[in-house]
Parts: C-alpha cells; structure tokens; sequence
C-alpha cells in the first residue's frame, strides 16, 4: 500500500468539495494511501505572492515543515495554485540557504529542511501510479464521450523546476483519458489561464478569457471539459452559469470524476449537482450515469 | 479601501538605484531582456494593460520606477507565468510584477486598481485569523467593503444551495503559531 501526504487545501473543503470526494474515492480504489497532513494552513494563494514575497514563502514553508515532521517525503496538492505555491517555495528555499534562514526564522519553532516532494495529481497519477495500473482497475470504459483535457496555467510552469510534463503542450491527462475509454479531442486552450486570481475583483477583465476557453471546447465539439484545477473549475462554470444566455455553456468535471465512473467509485446523484452546469445530461446520454 | 496612505516619496526610487533594487529583491536579472517582446506577444492581459510586459522590463532597467509603481499593469496581471515560461533570456517577469507590487505598497502608492488590493488583504486577514481561508466571511466583507454589496448575492446564494460555501471556519489548531510569523513579518517591515 502506497503512502503519500496529502494537502487539500481551502478550495476542498468549501467550493471544491466535490473534487476532495472524488479524489479520495479514486485513491481508495488504486490502493493508494493519502495521508491528510494535520494542521495545514492555507498556501496564501495570489494574495500572498501579490503583495509580500517573503509571506508567500513564509505560508507554505509552515505546512512544508509539519509536512516534514509527520515523516512524509512527499505531498500531494490537488489544486494548481497550492501545488505551485508549495513547489516554488520548497524549491527556493532548497536553493538559497540564506533565504531558507530567513523564512525559518519568521515560522520559527517550526522549521523546514527542504526534503518534501511536491506533486500534482497528474504527476501522482501517471508516474507514481502508472497508467497501466489504472486501466488495470478498469470497471466501466467512458463510452467515447469528447472532452477537452483543460490544463490551466501552472500546473506545468514551474519555473525553474524541472516539470513532469510538456509546459506548453502537456498530454498526461489526455492520456489518462485515453486508457478509461474517454475521447481526448485536441484543442487550442489546454494551457489558457481562466484570470481565476483576478476573477472576483475585476469580473470586467477576466471574462473575456473564460469565454475564449469555453468556445475552443466548444468549437472542437467537447462534450465536457475535464480539469484538476478547483480554480479553474469554479471559475469557468461560474462564467458559465452568468452567461447561459450566451449560449456557450459546456459542463466542466475534475478528472477524477470521471475516473471514479471508470473505476466504478460509488458517487451519490448529488455529486454531479454540485457543479452549476450539470453535467448528469451528458454522462447519461453515454450511459455513465444510471 | 481605507483612506490612501501618504505617498513617502523619498523612498521612490528613480534611475539606475530602481532598477538594481529590482534586480536584488525579485532575484531576476531583468538586464539580460532584449526586447524579443515574447511575453507581451503572449499576455492574456496585454488588452488590459497601460504598459505591457515587455516595456515593464524595459522601463525597468532606465529605472522608471514612478510610472512602474503607479501602472494599471502591475494590478490587472494575472501571473499565469505565460510570460515567464516563455522568456528565452530566463527572466521570471510574472514574479518581477510581484515585486513591484509589493514595492508599490510599501511605498503607500494607491493602486490603481482598488478591489484587488482590498480581496488580497482581506484573504490574507482571514488566514491570520484561521489560518485557512473562511470563505463565507471573506466574501461578506469583500462585497461590504467594496462596495459592490448584493451584486454577487445571488451567485453566492447559489453557491450557498449547492453547500459550495462552508458555514463554519476551519481553524487550525496552532493558531498561535500562525499569528506569530504575521506579527514577525511585519516587525521586519519596520525596521
């Protein structure tokens, strides 16, 4: 049985509950173990980095540390920003000793050495797990139903570190997607940011780049879009669900929704109501949902 | 936004002493750009921007710091890190913006765009109060504050039905902990 650490991070316990479910749901069946670190806290997200870099290195540095001391080598973090919050921080404090001294100093009496592992969930999944061992848990092919793998904007630019995959073109999902029978379609907007660090505040500005990312799946025929981003994910059905009038709509699912499906995961009928473009429609129309 | 503090211009620095001061606290060498434009090529903000990502650097190095600190730009990026990925000289521009930013606030220079500033401070309040983000309260003060009270009621209604919004805080245990690198960050500031 596999251990890894697992951050889920604000978004999985509010807006992204759902995600957190299904994610669980799909680690249970490959056998894997994830092991919540205890007294996390939030990763500061943009509103750190945006304003006081030594904070933004600070936040995840706590959890880093309690990350350590629970004996875990690596951590899981399902949603795009912690995970790149928490690389980035692991990463320049692994590379600058004085920097490391700074940042210990202010998290003191905790203090971290720079010997976690971040990981996404792609990365978990294709390269700790392995392709072959999902398609191994098979229980129910996705029937060829069309989606769009949407990859968001940092889930590979991870700067200087070297990323698990392409950062302009990645296809781990896409690949996933592949082995439980789904129908990844090629599309231009994989890697187009959703402006979810902005989206609350200045709606006016972002809006623009929600609708240019549900067209592309839309011009392609995409019957869902699939993410792992929680960000992504809210920001895009929320655009959405305002704009229904517009005609534009696709539903948007994480991706282990869909494995869970694949792997035949028990998840309630409400599971799908949590999104505000329900994608039930779509799932039955290819007999994934009884 | 509270009342804009006053602007402590001895400290705004202008020439050669801004743009090393760039190149020290962001750890980017923002010298070796030469102006491929790459990055403003690629922006998903470019439209938004009064001073694009390319000419950001470029103004960074004759040290125009002034008009950096004072530019939309620094408040409408959305650090997708496309420009940074794509920069053939290594320099992380999204992270630069970060520190001017930061810069433009340690000066007092009222940004230009105000609830970004406002959600940035409120969501940093409400992990020094639980050390995780309770969004309930965030978003109440953030409408309240704003001013741009009930225009976001009925998606937060909505998000409320489909128990997308937590009722209660998840406060950490170590709270303590968590408030003390606040209070030490902020000694830092000062001194």
């Amino acid at each position: 049985m596999k251990r890894i650490g697992y951050y889920p991070g604000c978004a999985l316990l509010s807006s992204a509950k759902d995600y957190n479910v299904s994610i669980h749901a799909v680690f249970e069946r490959l056998g894997v173990v994830l092991e919540e670190v205890e007294d996390w806290i939030c990763c500061g997200a943009s509103s750190a980095h945006a304003t006081d870099d030594l904070l933004a290195l600070a936040l995840p540095a706590r959890t880093l540390a309690l990350t350590e001391q629970a004996g875990l080598s690596a951590l899981l973090a399902p949603c795009s920003a912690c995970f790149s919050r928490l690389l980035l921080a692991s990463e320049r404090m692994k590379g600058d000793e004085d920097l490391s001294r700074r940042v210990n100093g202010v998290i003191d009496p905790l203090h971290y050495r720079g010997t976690v592992e971040v990981k996404n969930i792609l990365d978990v999944l294709v390269n700790e797990i392995g392709i072959s061992e999902i398609s191994d848990h098979l229980v129910r092919g996705l029937d060829g139903i069309r989606v769009v793998a949407y990859y968001g904007c940092w889930l590979t630019r991870t700067m200087r570190v070297p990323s698990f995959d392409d950062c302009e073109d990645p296809r781990s999902m896409d690949r996933i997607l592949a082995a439980v029978g789904a129908e990844p379609l090629p599309w231009s907007a994989k890697m187009d940011c959703c402006g979810g660090s902005l989206g609350l505040m200045e709606e006016g500005l972002t809006q623009g780049l929600c609708r240019n990312i549900l067209r592309a799946a839309r011009d392609v025929g995409a019957e869902a879009m699939v993410t792992t981003c929680p960000l992504c994910q809210a920001n895009v059905d929320i655009f959405a669900y305002k704009h229904k009038d517009e005609d534009i709509s696709v539903p948007i699912m994480y991706l282990t929704d869909l494995l869970g499906i694949a792997l035949g995961c028990h998840l309630k009928g409400s599971h799908w109501r949590k999104k505000f473009i329900d994608p039930s429609g779509v799932l039955k129309r290819h007999a994934l949902l009884s | 936004m509270g009342k804009a503090r006053t602007i402590r211009t001895d400290k705004v620095i202008q020439g050669a002493g801004f743009a090393h001061r760039i190149k020290e606290k962001s750890g980017e060498d923002v010298f070796r750009c030469y102006q491929c434009l790459k990055c403003s090529t690629g922006c998903p903000m470019a439209e938004a921007m009064d001073i694009l990502p390319s000419q950001v650097i470029r103004m960074a190095q004759l040290g125009r710091g002034e008009e950096l600190l004072r530019s939309e730009t620094i408040w409408v990026c959305v650090s997708c890190y496309t420009c940074s990925i794509r920069c053939p000289n290594d320099i992380h521009i999204a992270h630069v913006m970060d520190t001017l930013r930061e810069l433009a606030l340690k000066q007092g220079i009222p940004p230009k765009r105000g609830r970004v500033i406002l959600f940035h401070q409120l969501f940093l309040a409400s992990i020094r109060e639980y050390g995780r983000v309770y969004e309930a309260k965030l978003l109440a003060k953030y409408e309240a504050k704003s001013g741009e009270l009930m225009k976001n009621a009925r998606l937060g209604l909505a998000m409320f039905r489909k128990g997308k919004i937590a009722l209660l805080p998840h406060k950490v245990a170590d709270i303590k902990g968590v408030r003390e690198t606040f209070a030490r960050l902020k000694e830092g500031d000062e001194g």
